[in-house]
């Protein structure tokens, strides 16, 4: 560590004041750790300014009147900065400071997502973060082995067929936006199906389709612009379906939940499909709206020119008595024309402000950690800039019984209703189990309950949880040094869910292990798990939840 | 074998504590040359140098460095420093045993460098 030497020199004092009021505007510093930084830069002006004789060391490693030193001792902090899959962030900023905030060390990260510094001597405890990491790559898309079965004609629309008639709210997400008034898991699973590109695809010419039907008949109508402004953001490939699954759940969550709320489940959603720092990728998405709304509005031009333009040839071969209803078509699309700029705008303006609301708090997660130890942080454990943490396992516990006893009258009922729609796992968890005592033949909402059971501890004792709120049977994504779980809720196989992981697995030499209550006692439905992993050359393990280990 | 007994350790210590008292007189000297002068008019400098240092180790600052940097304040601040008024704070940091010393140290740098006390620091 160095530090300038006196008596100070008084030209260097005022370049490095002349320097800093460009950032601060001229204001005194204050001596907290808020200006820690700013102090720091004043200090590298100052030096720098003054020369280099201007600076000393701060320590000489010599006691006064001390004739015997202790012998030469070496102080370091390894830092090791992971996603949520436990691979390295490679190429992040790292921070340590002291605990009063002056600065230790700085530096990026190594390509392994590791770094060793060696500290000065006198440093014990400190504080590090990291900030400014790179963008993750994708999580590498899990595409279906079986590429006959998307080609496999009308597989999309039996599938589709076979999820509709089991349950009714995946048909609302399969709806898309001629679904008025889809919930949340609606919208999560219709982001979901849109990551295949063929559904995608077709997602997105159905959604375009639709909002200009809704808008050539209501050009007010906020609701439609915003759709189609999703939609379009959706077809862009840099901002893809993530986006669109972000600006669906702003919309729709921004209603119920507080920021912080929000904040989570976009940071869950995130998470899902890419590694990354997610508000970090959310406050630069949020930075590229009015970009992004601008483009949308000249690709509404384009496709409303093209369709107005095929109505003019239809108009010249269209009986006399159809002529108004295509004139008032071509009419509505005129306006929606029009107003594609401003009203695109404006929904981005409206999106992008509860995003910043919900991004407002948010800032790098500071850690206590000390010298001489390998420090170690995984987005996952710790969402990167909320600092949020999931609750203990005993945590867990308490908040469900007080849970059970608040709900113990119609008003307390309902509000746990309302919290476990905000994806709060402990709220969830209690609302199913009184459901469950409601209905006993609830057989997905007990299953769920077991699973959590059986393998949350498991699953948090592996750390492999995305979800900051903790593990919820929706997130078990279990895997053990030589298995990969398939966890079986809800009703019905999906062979496209069951050749994801067999891919997985093949991918990491792991064997798949499916458990299920009942959904593989089919022999069909096993013999067609079997032929699927046959084919990958997976090893393939059946299990009851009861059989987990 | 050679044993060194602790009477000849303390005896080398001293002779070192000579010649670091004969380094940092010539070092405030050199870099506050008005001060020192002022001050040699009213007191012995070196017996002010031995006292600054044995109050440095009351607070356990014993670093050859930062003991020479405790002599700077002693002899900018003056006689108040930093028991007196006006320098509660300095106090405050000095006796703060969650810091360490060079930790201590740095913080009374940037209270005199962010401050109005700036002008005492100045060439």
């Amino acid at each position: 560590m160095r530090r300038a030497k006196l008596p100070l020199d008084p030209q260097a004092c005022a370049a490095a004041d002349a320097e800093l009021a460009k950032i601060t505007g001229g204001r005194p510093l204050s001596m907290g750790p808020e200006d820690a930084e700013l102090r720091r830069q004043w200090m590298d002006a100052y030096l720098r300014h003054a020369g280099p004789d201007a600076a000393e060391a701060a320590s000489s490693g010599s006691e006064v009147g001390k004739p015997a030193q202790d012998c030469d001792k070496k102080n370091w902090i390894k830092l090791h900065y992971t996603y949520c899959d436990g691979t390295g962030v490679p190429g992040a900023r790292f921070t340590v400071t002291r605990p009063n905030g002056s600065m230790v060390v700085t530096g990026v990260l190594g390509g392994d997502g590791k770094a060793y510094r060696d500290i000065p001597l006198d440093v014990g405890p400190v504080r590090y973060w990291y900030d400014q990491d790179p963008y993750g790559e994708h999580y590498k898309p899990v595409l279906v082995p079986h590429g006959e079965l998307l080609k496999e004609p009308g597989f999309l629309d039996s599938a589709a067929d076979k999820i509709k008639s089991g349950v009714d709210w995946v048909w609302g997400g399969l709806q898309g936006d001629f679904n008025r008034d889809p919930t949340i898991g609606q919208i999560a699973f219709n982001t979901v199906l849109t990551v295949i590109p063929l559904v995608d695809q077709a997602g997105d010419a159905r959604d375009i389709v639709a909002n200009l039907i809704h808008l050539s008949n209501d050009v007010k109508d906020g609701e439609a612009w915003f759709g189609l402004l999703v939609t379009i953001i959706g077809c862009i490939p840099e901002a893809g379906s993530i986006a669109k699954g972000i600006l669906k759940a702003i919309k729709k969550a921004s209603k119920s939940m507080t920021p912080k709320q929000l904040l989570d489940l976009l940071v869950r959603t995130h998470n899902y499909f890419r590694k990354g720092n997610a508000v970090q990728w959310l406050r630069e998405f949020r930075g590229k709206l009015p970009k992004m709304a601008t483009d949308a509005a000249a690709k509404v031009k384009e496709i409303v020119g093209k369709v107005r333009a095929q109505i003019a040839k239809v108009r010249a071969w269209t009986p006399e008595r159809f002529r108004p209803k295509l004139n008032a078509i071509d009419d509505g699309l005129k306006e929606v024309e029009q107003q594609a700029a401003g009203q695109l705008s404006k929904q981005a303006d409206e999106v992008g402000q509860t995003l910043g609301e919900a991004l407002s708090d948010t800032s790098p997660a500071k850690m206590d950690g000390s010298a001489q130890t390998t420090t170690t942080k995984n987005q996952a454990k710790i969402s990167p800039d909320t600092g949020g943490k999931r609750r203990t396992k005993a945590e867990s516990d308490a908040q469900r019984q007080r849970l059970r006893e608040a709900a113990s009258n119609k008003d307390g009922e309902k509000a746990l209703m309302k919290l476990s729609e905000t994806g709060d796992p402990d709220a969830t968890y209690v609302w199913n189990e009184m459901r469950i005592k409601k209905d006993p033949r609830a057989r997905g909402y007990q299953f769920e309950n077991e699973i959590s059971d059986r393998l949350g501890d498991k699953v948090e004792r592996a750390g492999e949880v995305v979800d900051p709120l903790g593990p919820k049977h929706t997130d078990i994504d279990l895997e053990t040094a030589d298995s990969i779980f398939e966890i079986k809720s809800g009703k019905g196989v999906s062979n496209i869910d069951l050749a994801k992981k067999a891919a997985i697995a093949k991918e990491r030499g792991k064997d798949l292990v499916i458990v299920h209550q009942g959904h593989y006692d089919n022999k069909a439905a096993r013999e067609n798990a079997e032929r699927i992993c046959n084919e990958l050359g997976v090893r393939l393990k059946i299990i009851k939840p009861s059989e987990v280990q | 074998m050679l044993t060194i007994r602790k009477d000849q350790i303390d005896a080398l210590g001293a002779l070192l504590r000579e010649d670091f008292e004969q380094r940092a007189l010539r070092r405030l000297c050199s870099a506050f040359p008005a001060r020192v002068e002022a001050m040699r008019r009213n007191e012995d400098i070196a017996g002010a140098i031995t006292r600054w240092i044995d109050e440095a180790f009351t607070f356990g600052i014993r670093d050859q460095q930062q003991v020479l940097r405790y002599l700077d304040y002693s002899l900018v601040l003056g006689a108040a420093f930093p028991h007196g008024p006006g320098f509660s704070w300095a106090k405050a940091i000095l006796e703060d045993q969650s810091l360490f010393p060079v930790e201590r140290i740095a913080l009374l740098d940037e209270h005199l460098i962010f401050s109005d006390a700036r002008a005492d620091l100045l060439r």
